[in-house]
């Protein structure tokens, strides 16, 4: 049977428009504004939906090429628990994730969750480092950065906030111009 | 050659758990990690312990109205009455009623006064204080336009949480019309044709505030930094740092790049002045026919410190926008930038040190992705607010802010 969550948001929508607002009591202002919040939200979500689990994978691969990048930028101490060798098992773990077919939402976000806090634990680590260390992490960081930002930020498009629609032009568009080295 | 130091992994031992049911030892291991002013730590400490200790309690105006009775009648002498309770929409971080009291008033006689109770919710974006803000308000009572303050429950003693009761204030934020500035007066575009005479007053009130020669108000709930040293801009990077920790619900590496910065580069402190924490569009009121201020509203962020702290917020691209030329950026949808630090050192007799104003416009940057990409959505994680729907509509304005502190820092590492 076909999904039919798209059609279900949308009738919510509808439905809230087109019954419950006119109802809705003109002087409770608490109302009113949350009532429109709930409409923008599910048409977020009716619009976004279809690209949820690009987005979740993304954010993975996004982190993992930033991983593979920092890790190109640390001193090589074989054997170390230190940065780089807790970096490189962080790389293997999210790697392996990544590449499983069978993979569920929930393993690939407690993947990008578990990557994400060696990522910062790293870049906090950093502040202690030489300088042209911890330049060269943070120089990294900075730049793989964009990319991430713009498809968080083509997510919420919807929402009619952000003054780079032009650019960001949609989530599909972002995501395809997004694409993070594995 | 690299000292081991120079390459260790900082702990990774904050979980999930931690933040979302702190213990005892979590909250104290954050006192300690970052310090801050003595009564920010208290608003940081109970909304950590209520985490675990409180559950969400929505609360209809019958109830409120029953705690506002119990509290009137405690401090108003002889009879009165309140009427007209209703809720106002708009803010995103407190509960807000307005009702009328009819009492006797102190040195009026009898009196039909229009009034507001601010509330926090079970747990705020902003973990601020009502004491503080009570103090600012009378600071400024005839220094700019505020709404007289009359009371504040500061340790929730009459109401389910802190609360603070002043004077209704006419005015609107915005123009009626308006379709821009939806949440909390955000990114407002007022037109053209307002432009002018709110600009004006806008820089004025500030330039006021940053002048303000406040030795002898009575501001015992906060700290004076001293002059010549970094305590100031440590201390709100202590803020900022600790919200991070205790609030986020991930990770973000260029948030840590910043915070690298941020404690590489803290500045000297020249001058004490009170900042006002939220000086932009969407908290202050106007009349919507004299087009005059009628009110600067959410002084919760306020503090004694760096004026630059609140030309960086005030001037950030979050709040304004360009002009119809597409290439003037309009501060708060008001004054070109240029003409608004020009206007403002003439009017307060104060500099505008551009070191200072990059240094606290990253700061400023680094707090807005926090509050909006961290305490926002763990708010909403939580369900600990009455508008948790709103509060998560505010999450986008953090990714935006988040490019454009990553552009910032780009120029500077």
């Amino acid at each position: 049977m076909a999904d039919t969550s798209i059609d279900l948001l949308r009738a919510s929508i509808k439905a809230l428009k087109e019954v419950v607002a006119p109802a809705v009591d003109a002087t409770n202002p608490l109302a009113v504004e949350q009532l429109r919040m709930v409409m923008t939200s599910l048409s977020l979500l009716a619009e976004q939906l279809p690209y949820r689990g690009e987005r979740l994978r993304f954010d993975l691969l996004s982190r993992i090429g930033l991983a593979q990048a920092l890790a190109a930028v640390l001193p090589v101490r074989p054997g170390s628990q230190d940065s780089e060798g807790a970096l490189r098992s962080a790389i293997d773990a999210a790697q392996a994730i990544a590449q499983r077919p069978d993979a569920t939402e929930r393993d690939i976000v407690d993947a990008t969750a578990s990557l994400g806090a060696v990522l910062a634990a790293v870049v906090r680590g950093a502040a202690v480092a030489n300088e042209s260390v911890r330049r060269a992490i943070e120089q990294t960081v900075l730049a793989h950065s964009k990319s991430w930002l713009d498809v968080q930020r083509a997510w919420f498009l919807p929402m009619g906030f952000d003054h780079e629609k032009a650019r960001l032009v949609s989530m599909p568009a972002t995501l395809s111009n997004a694409i993070p080295t594995e | 050659m690299e000292s081991r130091a120079d390459l260790s992994i900082a702990p990774l031992t904050i979980t999930e758990a931690d933040r979302s049911r702190p213990d005892a030892a979590f909250v104290e291991r954050m006192r300690s990690m970052f310090p801050v002013e003595k009564e920010t730590d208290a608003m940081f400490t109970r909304k950590m312990l209520r985490r675990t200790s409180s559950a969400y309690a929505p609360v209809d105006l019958a109830k409120m109205s029953g705690y506002l009775t119990g509290f009137l009648k405690h401090f108003v002498e002889g009879p009165f009455q309140i009427s007209g309770q209703r809720w106002f929409a708009g803010g995103a971080s407190k509960i807000q009623m307005g009702f009328t009291l009819e009492w006797n008033a102190p040195g009026r006689g009898p009196s039909v006064d229009r009034m507001v109770i601010r509330m926090e919710p079970t747990e705020s974006i902003n973990s601020t204080s009502r004491r503080r803000e009570h103090q600012l308000l009378k600071a400024f009572a005839g220094v700019v336009p505020v709404p007289q303050t009359f009371w504040v429950d500061a340790d929730a003693q009459w109401f389910p949480e802190p609360a603070l009761i002043y004077a209704f204030c006419d005015g609107i934020t915005k123009p009626r019309a308006a379709t821009s500035g939806q949440v909390s007066g955000i990114g407002t575009n007022f037109g053209s044709q307002l432009r002018q005479k709110l600009g004006a007053q806008f820089v004025d009130r500030l330039a006021r505030i940053h002048s303000f020669d406040f030795s002898r108000a009575d501001l015992s709930a906060f700290e004076l930094p001293a002059l010549g040293t970094t305590e100031s801009a440590s201390k709100q990077l202590g803020r900022a740092r600790r919200t991070w920790e205790e609030d986020r619900i991930d990770d973000m590496p260029l948030l840590e790049v910043a915070a690298n910065w941020l404690e590489r580069n803290l500045p000297t402190l020249d001058v004490v002045s009170v900042v006002h924490g939220d000086y932009r569009s969407g908290n202050f009121l106007y009349d919507e026919h004299s087009l005059e201020f009628t009110g600067i509203l959410d002084w919760e962020r306020g503090y004694l410190g760096d004026r630059h702290r609140d030309l960086a917020w005030t001037t950030h691209q979050a709040f304004g926008h360009l002009d119809e030329d597409g290439r003037t950026f309009l501060v708060c949808g008001l004054v070109p930038i240029d003409e608004f630090l020009e206007t403002y050192q003439r009017l307060s007799g104060l500099t505008v040190d551009p070191v200072r104003l990059r240094y606290y416009r990253v700061l400023a940057s680094y707090q807005i992705v926090i509050s909006a990409t961290a305490s926002v959505c763990r708010v909403v994680k939580l369900a600990r607010s009455h508008q948790d729907i709103l509060i998560a509509c505010a999450e986008p304005v953090g990714y935006i802010a988040a490019e454009q502190l990553r552009q910032m820092l780009e120029e500077l590492i």
